[in-house]
């Protein structure tokens, strides 16, 4: 595997929404290529024959939940890490042209 | 040049559950925004969500009626993508393993019966309401999680009108299974049509777009028909179809531009970790169908087989599930079924039509009105007297006492009825030269004359043979 590189990253984290400085874009380089470095060691675990896992325990259940209602939230609750609300709405900028 | 239409129909349907897909928050329409919306449903962290029995229910009861292969274990997916009506980030869904699949329906149009193959059925959640105004928006997230099935066709509808029938057959079936309430103008049943057309002989599949979020039946047709001659204007001109995405303007009729369709955009699937597989009990399977409700193919069947009903009668009625409840209780109480279905579908549709009243709202019971159709079948009551004692009875009266009193004034003597037959032919001359110069309708019009100096208490079919035999009489004496 190709080595990540510093524009990855920075590619990455603006994908995902979020500002990295270019120091912790270095810092994130090097973490990564040490991961890298360990997970390359299961590459020498023959899985020849071995069907992929989902869920670690692959075990099935029958569980179901009752449709029976519980209390929800109380709007007030319901909004409180909401910046900006009006009328009891979540008011964002813009999302459509 | 000739070009063939290839239409696809993609419906999501609301189920009408208590609670929400994933977590136990209330199910409720038209309420105060962001009021029905727990901590699994704002994707808070440390919550988990947990499988609602009841959609799991509603969804195998929906692959049943559509004849559909039923995967016996539930798993789901994750579809990643960032939109503020998502707050997890991602909506739970059945990518990889549909609850069902290869089903099918069968569409009635014009007497031609036509399959449509149905490729699968999955459950999933659905987002957060949203509007925008000015350079906001708002979001309600009491949607949020409701269940939803998504279904989606084969692409093997070819016009409007198969696309309108399709949808409305599924509309129709999902009701009838009780599963939602499939109203398309409140969006618990929406759709997105994928439209393509292509030279009449090629092979290969034209360059297709898709028209979002139709609101009615009628508006799926209207919106099909458009965009087919929209492309083919296209392809005439020697031009290329783009692929993008459409919505329906109802005041003009067209379909207009929304957005172009990215490359497709990566949803990076995964199997969804925090919903481990679950093994559907055998049993239960099997008392979901055991325990079908009747449905709207098998209430059209029974109508024609047992009733005698026309197409046509059948048709009209299985298309109101509530209209085809009322008919059925009235059948418990009467035999005459034609008659019931006749007076129904005229003066009671009528009625109900002009003051918009829903069949369950009906003052009139099924047993008065089933015992009205017994009095006109054995001709206690004449047809004409039936219409006024209807009226009557649609306002709640009891239907026994006017069919006794209408029996009661009829006039069946056929002596008197002889003496205003003359009466009649006396002061109609006009009409009486128009008979003997073969026009028939004349008896019409005196038969009309007749039930009105009668008020309406006797039988129309014996005073038309009392005025034909008095005047051919009278024509006979000259």
């Amino acid at each position: 595997m190709a080595d990540l590189t510093k524009e990855q990253v920075l590619e990455l984290a603006h994908r995902l929404m979020f500002d990295l400085s270019g120091e912790e874009a270095e810092q994130a380089v090097k973490e990564f290529t040490e991961l890298e470095r360990y997970l390359t060691l299961l590459r020498r675990i023959d899985t020849e024959g071995v069907e992929p896992m989902v869920l670690p325990f692959d075990r099935r259940t029958a569980f179901l939940r009752e449709d029976e209602p519980e209390k929800p939230l109380t709007q007030e609750d319901a909004l409180s890490n909401v910046r900006h609300k009006e009328d009891g709405y979540a008011v964002l900028p813009r999302v459509v042209k | 040049m000739k070009y063939r239409t290839t239409v696809g129909v993609e419906i999501h349907c609301e189920l009408r559950t208590e609670t929400k897909m994933f977590s136990s928050a209330p199910v409720s329409f038209h309420k105060v925004p962001n009021s029905m919306v727990n901590e699994i449903d704002l994707a808070l962290p440390g919550t988990l969500p947990s499988v609602n029995k009841k959609a799991v229910e509603y969804a195998l009861a929906a692959c049943m009626a559509l004849d559909m292969e039923i995967d016996p274990v539930v798993r789901f997916d994750r579809k990643n993508y960032y939109y503020p009506d998502l707050p997890k980030g991602y909506q739970i869904t059945q990518q990889f393993h549909p609850v069902g699949k290869n089903g099918h329906v069968f569409l009635q149009i014009d007497g031609i019966k036509k399959e449509i193959r149905i490729e699968r059925l999955h459950m999933e959640e659905d987002t957060a309401q949203m509007f925008h105004k000015g350079n906001h928006t708002y979001i309600d997230y009491n949607r949020a999680g409701i269940p939803l099935i998504e279904i989606v066709s084969a692409p093997e509808m070819s016009s409007g009108n198969e696309a309108a029938a399709y949808v409305e057959i599924l509309r129709n079936t999902l009701y009838y299974l009780g599963v939602s309430d499939a109203k398309m103008e409140e969006g618990s049943l929406r759709c997105d049509i994928n439209v393509s057309v292509r030279p009449w002989d090629s092979e290969k599949l034209g360059v297709k777009t898709e028209i979002k979020n139709l609101n009615s039946i009628s508006n799926i047709r209207k919106a099909v028909d458009y965009e087919v001659s929209r492309q083919i204007e296209i392809l005439d001109a020697g031009k290329e179809v783009e692929p993008v995405t459409l919505r329906f303007e109802e005041v003009s009729g067209k379909t207009v531009f929304m957005r172009r369709k990215e490359e497709s955009v990566d949803y990076r699937y995964f199997p969804e970790p925090n919903i481990p597989a679950i093994e559907l009990d055998p049993e239960w399977i099997g008392l979901i169908r055991a325990n079908l409700p009747e449905l709207p193919e098998q209430r059209r069947v029974r109508y024609l087989r047992e009733y005698g009903l026309s197409e046509y009668e059948a048709g009209v009625l299985v298309q109101d599930k509530e209209l085809s409840d009322y008919f059925d209780k009235m059948c418990a109480h009467t035999k005459s079924y034609k008659t019931a279905s006749k007076y129904l579908l005229t003066g009671v549709l009528g009625y109900m039509n002009a003051g918009k009243i829903r069949p369950e709202d009906l003052k009139m019971k099924p047993a008065d009105f089933a015992l009205l159709c017994d009095a006109v079948t054995d001709k206690t009551v004449y047809s004409s007297q039936a219409k006024s004692i209807l009226t009557e009875i649609l306002e709640g009266a009891d239907a026994k006492n006017l069919i006794q009193s209408a029996n009661k004034g009829k006039v069946s003597d056929i002596g008197e009825l002889a003496e205003t037959v003359k009466q009649v032919i006396g002061e109609n001359p006009e009409a009486v030269k128009d008979y003997k110069s073969g026009k028939d309708r004349a008896i019409g019009y005196l038969t009309g004359k007749m039930m009105k100096k009668t008020g309406g208490m006797a039988d129309p079919a014996v005073i038309s043979r009392l005025i034909k035999e008095e005047i051919d009489k009278s024509e006979r004496e000259w």
